[in-house]
């Protein structure tokens, strides 16, 4: 009976473990592949030493190692799995060890920690290595309170101290606590309690070194601030920021240790009926599935959903998946300036942004070409229609800004990877090969720097290149000045000098529309004869048609360009809204959401600023 | 018997060993230099600089031979070579005024190559033992992890003085001393809690160098030798990026003026000769006996659109620090007001006061971020051009500090990649002729390979600095911020 009890112990934390799995790989994989690109992890011994040499730096490390696994969501969610049911598995361990006893009691109570990490890091902000870290206190503790040795035990517990303060940082206290309590509940009868003179020296001892530990770092380390030597490893992407809710975990874990501890033993040992032990067991089950149920589901999902859809259009973009980003946006429309970027590219990369952009919610010429910000994602994203425009300079400047704003001051091997292409394309091998060399030190970009390396020197094969060599094909010769306040004017020299730069063209006709701008409208599209279009794009008759109108009274044969009949009815329809009715807006939002005219009417695109953007 | 099995067995062990280690008696012998990293092939070197470490790339193995007047060294390595700092000191100190021949040999893909060797002249000048610089990532507007450093470079020890981490991740400027004296130096600390970090002897003070009436902070400066005054410029900083795929970026001044700072007595001293919206001043420094400053100067024109035309000349005005006054005229030492002359910046005369080292770009005022940016110097005494274009390449070359004997002098090159600024030694000998430069040994000589830091400024200094990082988190977060009058 007590076997089945165990495989049961075992079966529900498998059933935890696939819970966890199931959420980071089908609900919030974007959130893994987020992680990943802002992170490089380099096999050399540099990077090995400049990472742990600093208390909770082996976490860091660690978490490093582990987080790279990332750009894969299934493998991602399956580690974040077996983070989250060690976590578990080690508290019930140590419960187990404190009671002496292999009963489920505080079984339940052990997935409690886990969950609330599990809430945690459906938050981006929060790291892998405060699990890391907590796991590596839970498995010192289990090791230190294994040993059957009382003063073996007490030599273990000073012993481990600067270890693990090392190797976790402040998380150590949760372990010389657990020891020290543990040590109290070992003694025999009478032999020792908490008056005790030698278990108040030891346990003030050993409590005074753990403290003194950040302070003593302090002084011979002064790289860093008291604070961060108190807490060691990055427990949240912002690392200036307080990771005091993550000490919730610690505190939540020594209470159900010690808490669990402490109920009474059961006198008899009178096995139960088969039926009575597996309706406790489903009930237990019934009450983990609840709980994931109310904290996750109902809380941690819901309130990070935003930001999965954000890193989703990231994701899709970056791995140039267009389809995916359109489908998205068919989905449920983006509305803030990165999105709407990517899904422009999308539609651009797909042959469809002049027929289709206003099919979507569009909030102005930053949702085209997003203006640069002192952030790690806004130009991370921001750079990709800058980059396929030909503007390398600026998708460089973009990249290496996102990088350089990366909260917890690592590297990104995204951005590190688009460096290495714009240095190509830009001709200078040198830095482009020092880019290469760092790739060719991580585990998932090797093969990618290893194959990019052949293209140094090599102009003949840039070019035949199908995203470098265009790229390449449409550099002007030219110097001016980027300047975020004349992107139309930029995009029209692109042009000019290229005119056969239908990137350039369309942007610059997308622009055009998004910034209001119908004066010019006409002009630039009289240059539409460069490229072939089998009739004019949807946006562009619905520019065309309301210019004419502002200047003609009649909507009939004479306008001078074919327009489809359907968006002249329907200009005709909308014009007459718009003048008949004093506040139009509803009606016109209700039949007409999908045209330019109500966009130019009713999009207060100047109030649509980085400002709305949820915060990372 | 049984030691004869054990013999057998032994050698059996150890043949794969003798296979290894190759035929090195059927060597190729490849009559061209090694293409070393670092290139130290045919350089001078300080006898008191740390091991210059370097690697052949591609080779698996190498051996080394050092063959001096006095000793001969052998050394092997896996990849690369890395001296044992103890041989190498005793070895350069017995070497010193002597040439010494490098003799490489180096296993690829499985042979032994024997190169042409080369030769490392030990000069008998020393370098100033400690060099200061700023390591930062070579970006645009952000910055990420700022740190101000003091390395020895007579072995590989390294002192952050001054870190992001511990001041809330503040900008900082570079380091600078007055003649290379670490008893005496400023550099700017930005942040809600910054100011000017002035160091005399360790005494830390925290002043606000920009008064009411300064359209900007202070930025460039330099000390007097005495410590009593710093000359500054002030400058309305503009940063624009370029497009055409050979530049980067561009940084200008729309306004700069100059004005020396009497620390003693808080006080800012100004003259209308350099100061006023018809002319830009910067980039100030005083000679080396303070009776001088030495600065860049440039009519204002429309910016950014006559950034092309705008050409900087070096000019000097007197300055009596007993008064503590400015002279009454401009003297002028290298003209480019010509439509078809370059830009100079950055003036840094020898602490003899013999030479003067400046930058010179095609045009503008920042040249870290102009390619063609090469390192100049004039004879003070004859006021010719000496030439040094051994020191340049086809990178920006800038940013030098001189050793405190004028023989040797430090600048940052961005040869390697055109991105990531590394110090570079070069020697000046007594005729005044440049030798070829080296740049700053590291412990691995792979370390620039991987590191996506710069080095700012770097600077030498004839000992350790006074302070460290703890002082200087100190004074940032609990010092009394001085005003000036």
């Amino acid at each position: 009976m007590q076997k089945k009890f165990s495989i049961f112990h075992f079966q529900l934390s498998i059933i935890f473990g696939l819970s966890v799995f199931l959420f980071f790989w089908k609900l919030f994989p974007y959130h893994l592949h987020f992680k990943e690109q802002f992170q490089l992890f380099l096999f050399t011994q540099d990077y090995l030493v400049e990472t742990v040499s600093r208390p909770g730096g082996f976490s860091n490390y660690v978490s490093y190692f582990f987080t790279q696994f990332f750009i894969s969501s299934f493998v991602g969610a399956l580690l974040m799995s077996c983070f989250l049911t060690g976590i578990q598995l080690l508290i019930y361990a140590i419960i187990r060890k404190f009671r002496k006893s292999k009963s489920s009691v505080g079984l339940l109570l052990s997935f409690l920690p886990a969950l609330l990490y599990w809430y945690f890091l459906c938050d981006e902000n929060t790291q892998i290595a405060g699990v890391i870290a907590l796991l590596l206190a839970l498995i010192s503790t289990l090791i230190g309170i294994s040993l059957k040795s009382h003063s073996a035990r007490r030599i273990y517990l000073f012993a481990s101290i600067p270890i693990l303060y090392w190797l976790a940082g402040g998380v150590v206290l949760l372990s010389v606590l657990l020891l020290i309590v543990y040590d109290l509940y070992s003694a025999k009868k009478n032999q020792l309690s908490i008056f005790n003179f030698q278990f108040l020296i030891i346990s003030i001892a050993a409590i005074g070194f753990t403290i003194s530990l950040p302070f003593i770092t302090k002084y011979f380390l002064a790289q860093y601030t008291l604070e961060r030597y108190w807490w060691g490893p990055d427990y949240v992407f912002y690392v200036n920021d307080s990771p005091f809710a993550i000490s919730y975990s610690w505190i939540l874990t020594f209470l159900i240790v010690v808490g669990v501890s402490f109920l009474p033993k059961a006198k008899s040992v009178k096995p139960k009926s088969a039926i009575r032990s597996f309706s406790y067991s489903i009930i237990q089950l019934l009450i983990l599935l609840l709980c994931i149920y109310f904290v996750i589901l109902k809380n941690a999902y819901p309130q990070n959903l935003v930001k999965e859809e954000i890193m989703a259009y990231d994701y899709h973009c970056r791995m140039q998946n267009w389809d995916k980003v359109i489908k998205m946006a068919d989905r449920k429309s983006p509305t803030i300036p990165m999105t709407v970027a990517c899904l422009n590219l999308a539609l651009y990369k797909t042959g469809q942004l002049p027929d289709k952009m206003f099919s979507y919610y569009q909030n102005g010429p930053e949702g085209l070409l997003p203006t640069f910000r002192r952030d790690f994602m806004i130009p991370t994203v921001g750079g990709e229609p800058y980059f396929y425009l030909g503007f390398v300079n600026t998708a460089q400047r973009f990249a290496f800004e996102a990088m350089e704003s990366i909260p917890d001051y690592q590297k990104g091997v995204r951005s590190i990877k688009r460096l290495a292409e714009t240095n190509l394309i830009n001709g200078n091998y040198e830095a482009a090969a020092k880019y290469l060399n760092l790739l060719e030190k991580t585990l998932f970009y090797k093969k990618w720097a290893k194959d990019t390396r052949t293209y140094l020197y090599n102009d003949a094969k840039i070019e035949a290149h199908p995203t470098w060599g265009e790229i390449r094909r449409f550099q002007i010769d030219e110097d001016f000045m980027f300047s975020d306040k004349e992107k139309d004017m930029m995009l029209g020299i692109f042009f000019q000098r290229h005119p056969d730069n239908r990137m350039a063209y369309e942007y610059l006709m997308a622009y055009t529309l998004l910034d209001k701008d119908i004066r010019n409208f006409p002009i630039y599209f009289q240059l539409k004869k460069n490229f072939t279009y089998s009739e004019i794009p949807k946006s562009w008759q619905e520019a065309l048609v309301y210019i004419w109108g502002l200047q003609h009274d009649v909507m009939d044969d004479s306008l001078p360009f074919p327009v489809r009949n359907t968006i002249k009815q329907n200009a005709i329809d909308y014009a007459r809204i718009y003048t008949s009715m004093e506040s139009p807006e509803p009606t016109l939002r209700k039949q007409f959401p999908k045209t330019y005219w109500y966009y130019l009417h009713f999009r207060d695109f100047k109030q649509t600023n980085a400002e709305q953007m949820p915060q990372y | 018997m049984k030691n004869v099995k054990l013999y057998r067995w032994l050698l059996w062990m150890m043949f794969p060993l003798f296979f290894s280690c190759g035929n090195k008696g059927q060597e190729l012998f490849v009559d061209e230099l090694p293409s070393i990293y670092p290139d130290y092939v045919n350089i001078t070197i300080p006898y008191n600089i740390a091991p210059l470490n370097f690697t052949l790339r591609n080779c698996t193995h190498i051996e080394i031979t050092l063959k001096g007047n006095t000793d001969s060294l052998r050394f092997t390595g896996k990849r690369k070579i890395q001296f044992p700092e103890k041989r190498w000191k005793k070895f350069l100190q017995a070497e010193k005024g002597n040439n010494i021949t490098v003799s490489v040999k180096a296993k690829i893909n499985g042979n032994w190559f024997a190169y042409r060797p080369f030769e490392w002249l030990i000069s008998k000048d020393a370098i100033d033992s400690h060099l200061t610089y700023r390591l930062i990532e070579p970006g645009y507007e952000v910055w990420d992890k700022i740190q101000l450093c003091e390395r020895n470079v007579e072995n590989f020890s390294v002192k952050v003085f001054a870190d992001y981490n511990l001041l809330d991740n503040s900008c900082m400027n570079c380091h600078i001393t007055a003649n290379q004296n670490p008893n005496i130096s400023f550099f700017h600390l930005r942040g809600e809690k910054g100011g000017t970090i002035l160091n005399k002897d360790g005494k830390l003070r925290k002043i606000n160098t920009r008064t009411g009436d300064m359209f900007a902070s202070s930025t460039y400066g330099n000390l007097h030798p005495s410590g009593r005054y710093g000359v500054f410029s002030s400058n309305i900083v503009i940063p624009q990026f370029h497009t055409l795929s050979s530049t980067k970026l561009e940084v200008y001044d729309t306004e700069s003026d100059l004005l020396v700072i009497d620390f003693d007595n808080n006080r800012i001293i100004r003259s209308p000769l350099v100061s006023g919206k018809e002319n830009l001043e910067t980039f100030p420094c005083f000679s080396a006996d303070g009776k001088r400053i030495y600065f860049c100067t440039a009519p204002a024109l429309s910016l950014p659109d006559s950034i092309q035309q705008l050409r900087y000349s070096l000019c000097s005005i007197d300055f009596d620090a007993d008064q503590g006054v400015f002279g009454n005229h401009i003297d002028t030492l290298v003209n480019m007001s010509s439509a078809d002359s370059k830009s100079v910046s950055f003036p840094r005369p020898s602490p003899d006061g013999r030479f003067m080292l400046y930058c010179v770009s095609d045009y503008g005022t920042f040249p870290i971020w102009h390619r063609e940016t090469d390192l100049m110097m004039i004879d003070l005494e004859s006021g010719k051009n000496v030439d040094i274009s051994k020191v340049n390449s086809d990178y920006s070359d800038t940013y030098h500090s001189w050793s405190s004997n004028s023989r040797w002098f430090v600048f940052a090159s961005k040869r390697d990649d055109g991105y990531y600024g590394k110090p570079y030694f070069a020697y000046i000998d007594e005729d005044g002729k440049a030798h070829k430069p080296f740049v700053l040994p590291q412990r691995d000589p792979y370390y620039y390979d991987y590191t996506l830091k710069s080095f700012n400024i770097p600077e030498l200094i004839n000992g350790k600095l006074p302070f460290s990082a703890s002082d200087i988190e100190r004074i940032y977060k609990e010092g009394n911020l001085e005003t000036l009058k």
